[in-house]
């Protein structure tokens, strides 16, 4: 009887070091992917750091719960985006919108401004109202497809739909980007 | 828009573009730190779900205590239970076979003694005492309280104050009549002098 209690516990235990090592992958291969989805929705570091980090932790609160340990990326990402729009919506309420010279100082306050730096932080500044002003959908594809590489399979893996909606959403964020930052292929092409 | 800008942007410009955008790392310090928070969480979940076990252990503890308590307490205690609480006292043409078990303590029993032989009164119990003395009535049956003539006369003065027939403000204060009496004084002895005996003649 003593034994087989023994035996229980060492098994229990065995299974949460497991889980923990488990956890410790996950976050040593989905931390930065967590990051930069937070990153393209509040374009500021310390925010989105918090968001990640906030989002991890929600995460290994209910990551024994997590049946299909295969999709811990894709519930991480889906995750961190609605924590991530949440954050943004308090931050708008709290405060105005940012204007230029505060994201200068977001982006890389120590770097020096010299003129490119100046012009390629307005092109980027251009770039992210764009892709704000998507429909929620076509932003996260484009994010999704902007980060780290990845491809329309990884894409529809993360968000849990078939490739071809990935496909035609990408296609049509595409084609609204292309739109509103047609001038900087003009200024690219100078 | 035109078609000649669409086409000028290309998707490779494009996504070279969104990528470069997106291309921020966090800082050093965000891995270290996520660690922790992990960490941080871990220990917290661990003390919450101890404090838990401890809370509710302590919670039981008091309940059990409480109910005890209450149990103990409100065990009701009639006006008869404090003027006897003596068990029945046997027939004495009982059948052998239920003497050897103990009668109970607490039976309610009537005021009068209805046993001829009942010999002396005794005074009233308060109910503290009758509590405590639950016990000892299991060890020792106790004896009769009140004699059957003094009922009697108890009971006819209750009938003629209920009837009116006695004015209780005729009656005697109880509080005056059961004063204790007052301190005896000290007894101040004065004290002895003995004067020396005068010589008397002849010695």
């Amino acid at each position: 009887m003593h034994e087989h209690a023994e035996r229980l516990t060492g098994s229990l235990v065995t299974a949460d070091l497991e889980l923990e090592r488990e956890f410790e992958a996950r976050l040593a291969d989905s931390s930065r992917l967590a990051f930069r989805v937070a990153f393209s929705v509040l374009r500021q570091r310390e925010d989105a750091e918090d968001i990640a980090q906030e989002a991890f932790a929600k995460a290994y609160r209910s990551f024994r719960q997590l049946r299909d340990r295969t999709r811990f990326r894709a519930w991480l990402v889906r995750m961190t985006w609605r924590m991530a729009l949440d954050r943004q919506r308090s931050n708008r309420r709290r405060s105005t919108h940012i204007v230029a010279a505060g994201i200068q100082a977001r982006l890389g306050r120590y770097e020096e401004a010299t003129a490119d730096v100046v012009v390629a932080r307005e092109r980027a500044e251009h770039l992210w109202n764009a892709i704000e002003a998507l429909p929620e959908k076509l932003r996260l594809v484009v994010v999704l497809a902007g980060i780290e590489g990845h491809d329309m399979h990884e894409v529809s893996a993360l968000l849990e739909v078939p490739e071809g909606t990935v496909k035609s959403r990408l296609f049509l964020a595409r084609k609204q980007l292309k739109e509103r930052l047609s001038w900087m292929a003009a200024t690219s092409r100078e | 828009m035109d078609g000649s800008n669409q086409q000028g942007m290309s998707d490779e410009l494009l996504e070279k573009e969104i990528e470069a955008a997106l291309g921020v790392d966090p800082s050093p310090e965000f891995l270290p730190r996520l660690r922790a928070r992990i960490a941080d969480d871990r220990t917290h979940a661990g003390w919450t779900i101890g404090s838990w076990r401890w809370a509710g252990a302590a919670l039981g503890v008091v309940a059990v205590t409480l109910g005890l308590w209450l149990m103990r307490d409100t065990a009701p205690v009639s006006p008869e239970q404090t003027i006897a609480t003596a068990p029945r006292r046997a027939e004495p043409g009982a059948p052998a076979a239920n003497q050897g078990t103990p009668p109970p303590a607490f039976e309610r029993l009537p005021l009068i003694d209805t046993a001829a032989s009942a010999p002396r009164q005794r005074v009233v119990e308060s109910v503290p005492r009758a509590r405590q003395s639950a016990p000892d009535a299991v060890a020792a049956p106790l004896e009769v309280l009140i004699s059957q003539d003094e009922a009697a006369g108890l009971q006819r003065l209750f009938s003629a104050i209920g009837d009116r027939r006695i004015e209780t403000s005729t009656l005697p204060d109880l509080a005056t009549a059961l004063k204790p009496p007052e301190p005896i004084a000290d007894i101040v002895v004065e004290p002895i002098t003995i004067n020396p005996l005068a010589a008397t003649e002849g010695e």
